[in-house]
């Protein structure tokens, strides 16, 4: 299943047999697998066969579903994320989501941004600023919007969106990015610019990436995951899976031979 | 020669692409019956909008007998008189303090208790039978009479706690008849802002008291007053539960504080018009109360209007 | 859209055989026409060739129209990229086939120094192996591949024996030397036959198993 050696101090994420259960369906099976830091990770799959659910699993994020039970381990960094120890809202501030829609605030771009900050503290209009500066512009949007910070949100583009959402979420600093499909809503040169800006982002994040597209992950992922029916099928170098995968499911899934 | 055709047939048969598109039936076009379906269409528009211009007649008609009836009554006088005896002496400003007052208790009272319920049972409270079974049980109370609230004043504020039938008594009355309809619709508008919001404010750590006073509430807000607004606006038109109250028919103070005894414009229409019996004219003051009244009511549900469609579209 | 895929791929499977077909008849006739010094024989070769290479430049304008619309990955990406090399071999085996013609109708005018027994030993076995790296090839049959490549090592030393042989004729029979050198050339091209057989057989094994051996 994995094929991947890897470095101890590395390790961002470590899932050992993970187990998830929407009330009485089994959603996630006996999940293992480990996710470097600086790496991209792309989590592919057919429709419902878990792969959104392990990566909101990976923040917590699952557990607003009130009936989701879960078993196994996911260490961050060494610490169980399920111990009582963890507070959600510390997890969540480490690690940051993108998701499938948009979902910018109906304030001004301005006010988007510095959400996370506020809410953790950050009061001083001048440090906000610097901070909506320099999250801008590492999602390659502030050149777009500098002269307009304070118009609504939902004025811009849905690719622009997008690009403010990765920038709201890294304007709270995380360490790792979680994302959900963050292309699927858009066009193709808006998805080009989301995908080169993961690329650059890999310096100095951790990114772990649902796609539905199989050319994605290929184009932009170092590592991929294959999920189906809830289990890990394959884990390796994403050129090995999708050129020389080693379980015949994997190969059938990436030749369209399913169903 | 090795021919190499007959190796490949054995493993890989040319492909046939496409299947055959097999109909069973045939649309028919038939002029006769589109013909049909086009005058029945007609008839339906004729007949549906015939029954539009019948509400707006009865409104009409009931525009039109009071606008004649006080047509010379209304003026500015009759806004700033207090009640009198005589039919061209009284004015309805003691009624408009009244109404006011009561507002000043309404507006306070079922907002923060009907947002803090709808906050609690939309966003805190876990789904299940029980949530469930508060729900129905408020908009239950949404549809009781207003006469049974009435009654309800009556024994709990004016009686139990002795207010009488101060401008307190009436508001918290007021506040109970309305309480339900402000919950319900806060509850609307609440559950209008779209889960993604909530999901993007706590991926960033927020816990859920600050996603919803800083994304929830702001996106609700239009909502809750619209909602808000409308149920006011039936509470400045009650009459039933402050008569049950016992409001007094004839007060010639003006209410200085919450615990005086007061008068409403509803309640005044009301006595106006059972006194109409000793003295003609004052069907007139009723009907110069009523254009009153019926104003303000248009005022306060085009402002719930234009609050609603100025932040329907955001997403 | 998996249908779309297999037609594509069985559109340019039909033209693999075809041109494998070709290629094979090519190098048939060409020792034929060789060994009966056959100027006839030798001329039909040269026009097969050209359709040889317009068969080589649709496959790969078929291969590119799959990549572009078809975006085939995994063991389809390694069956797109095995064929686009196995035309390259093959289009050289068919410009070899040529190059062996041209002496032949060139050689047609002299007499042979001694009869020829090594050249068609050394023939059958390139030929041979081409035929069976094909085989391999459309039957996916890795261990044919296998002991198909083995056979290079045979070829190359039965090369070297012939070449050493008419190196010697050259000195004692200096002014046969236009004859002589004929036959290295011939010698020659069948050996990077025998190479390019080779070369499929190890395509082959990359289709099959995703690794790249050398041998």
């Amino acid at each position: 299943m994995t094929n991947i050696e890897t470095n101890n101090h590395n390790i961002v994420y470590d899932v050992e047999g993970l187990n998830l259960w929407y009330g009485d369906d089994q959603a996630l099976k006996n999940i293992n697998m480990q996710i470097e830091k600086n790496e991209v990770t792309a989590i592919i799959g057919p429709s419902g066969c878990g792969k959104s659910t392990f990566i909101k699993t990976l923040n917590r994020m699952i557990e607003n579903i009130p009936i989701v039970r879960t078993s196994g381990e996911i260490r961050y960094h060494g610490k169980n994320i399920f111990d009582k120890s963890m507070r959600v809202e510390e997890l969540r501030t480490m690690v940051g989501m993108v998701f499938q829609k948009p979902n910018p605030f109906p304030k001004s771009i301005f006010e988007n941004v510095v959400y996370g900050p506020r809410i953790h503290g950050i009061k001083d209009k001048k440090i906000l600023m610097e901070i909506t500066e320099s999250s801008l512009r590492s999602a390659a949007l502030w050149d777009e919007v500098k002269d307009r910070l304070h118009d609504n949100a939902y004025g811009l583009s849905g690719g622009q969106q997008q690009r403010l959402c990765i920038a709201r979420c890294l304007a709270v600093q995380p360490d790792v990015i979680l994302m959900d499909e963050p292309t699927s809503a858009l066009d193709p040169i808006a998805t080009s610019k989301i995908e080169e800006l993961i690329d650059r982002l890999k310096e100095d994040y951790t990114i772990s990436i649902v796609t539905h597209s199989m050319q994605q992950a290929a184009r932009i992922s170092d590592k991929t995951a294959f999920f189906l029916m809830g289990e890990l099928i394959e884990f390796d170098n994403t050129k090995v899976i999708f050129s020389n995968p080693r379980d015949q499911r994997t190969e059938d899934y990436i030749t369209g031979r399913f169903g | 020669m090795m021919d190499f055709n007959t190796i490949g047939q054995k493993t890989f048969n040319l492909s046939t692409k496409g299947v055959k598109k097999v109909n069973t039936y045939k649309i028919k076009i038939d002029h006769d019956r589109i013909n049909r379906r086009i005058k029945l269409n007609n008839i339906s528009k004729v007949v549906f909008s015939l029954s539009t211009v019948f509400a707006l007649i009865v409104l009409a008609i009931l525009l039109y007998r009071i606008g004649v009836q006080s047509y010379g009554w209304l003026n500015f006088k009759f806004l700033t008189k207090n009640l009198s005896i005589f039919p061209e002496k009284a004015g309805i400003y003691g009624a408009i303090i009244g109404t006011v007052g009561l507002m000043l208790i309404v507006i306070p009272v079922t907002l923060v208790l009907g947002v803090a319920t709808a906050i609690y049972l939309e966003e805190y409270a876990t789904r299940g039978k029980m949530q469930a079974f508060i729900k129905i049980n408020i908009s239950n109370l949404a549809s009781v009479p207003s006469v049974i609230f009435g009654l309800l004043g009556l024994t709990v504020f004016s009686r139990m706690l002795n207010l009488g039938s101060s401008i307190l008594a009436g508001g918290l009355t007021m506040s109970l008849l309305v309480l339900p309809i402000v919950v319900v619709s806060s509850q609307e508008a609440i559950k209008a802002v779209p889960n993604f919001l909530r999901e993007a404010s706590y991926a960033m750590g927020a816990n859920k008291w600050t996603t919803v006073r800083k994304v929830v509430l702001p996106v609700a807000i239009p909502g809750i007053l619209t909602g808000s607004i409308l149920a006011l606006s039936r509470a400045i038109g009650e009459t039933a539960p402050l008569v049950v109250l016992g409001i007094p028919t004839l007060i010639l103070r003006i209410p200085k504080t919450i615990m005086d005894d007061f008068t409403a414009l509803p309640i005044q229409i009301y006595y106006w018009t059972l006194d109409t019996v000793l003295t003609a004219e004052y069907a007139n003051l009723a009907a110069a109360t009523i254009v009153v009244l019926l104003l303000v009511l248009f005022i306060m549900n085009s402002f719930a209007i234009v609050i609603r469609n100025k932040f329907q579209k955001r997403f | 859209m998996r249908e779309n895929i297999e037609h594509q791929l069985s559109v340019i499977h039909d033209r693999m055989l075809t041109m494998s077909n070709l290629v094979s008849k090519s190098i048939d006739n060409a020792m034929e026409a060789f060994v009966k010094q056959d100027a006839k024989l030798a001329t039909d070769i040269l026009a097969n060739d050209i359709k040889i290479n317009r068969l080589e430049q649709e496959i790969e304008e078929l291969c590119v129209t799959l990549a572009a619309t078809q975006c085939p990955l995994g063991s389809d990406l390694r069956h797109m990229v095995t064929i686009l090399k196995i035309v390259t071999d093959l289009e050289r085996v068919g410009d070899y086939s040529c190059n062996i013609a041209e002496v032949a109708i060139e050689m047609g005018k002299y007499q042979l120094i001694k009869p020829l027994v090594d050249l068609p030993i050394l023939n059958e076995k390139a030929t041979s192996m081409l035929k069976n790296s094909l085989k391999a090839y459309f039957d996916k049959d890795i261990d044919l591949a296998y002991a198909t490549a083995k056979l290079d090592e045979e070829v190359d030393n039965l090369y070297r024996a012939i070449y050493h042989e008419l190196l010697y004729y050259m000195k004692t029979k200096s002014d046969e030397e236009n004859q002589i050198i004929g036959l290295i050339l011939i010698g020659r091209y069948i050996e990077r036959i025998a190479d390019h057989a080779t070369n499929i057989c190890e395509r082959v094994i990359f289709m099959e198993t995703g690794k790249s051996v050398k041998f």
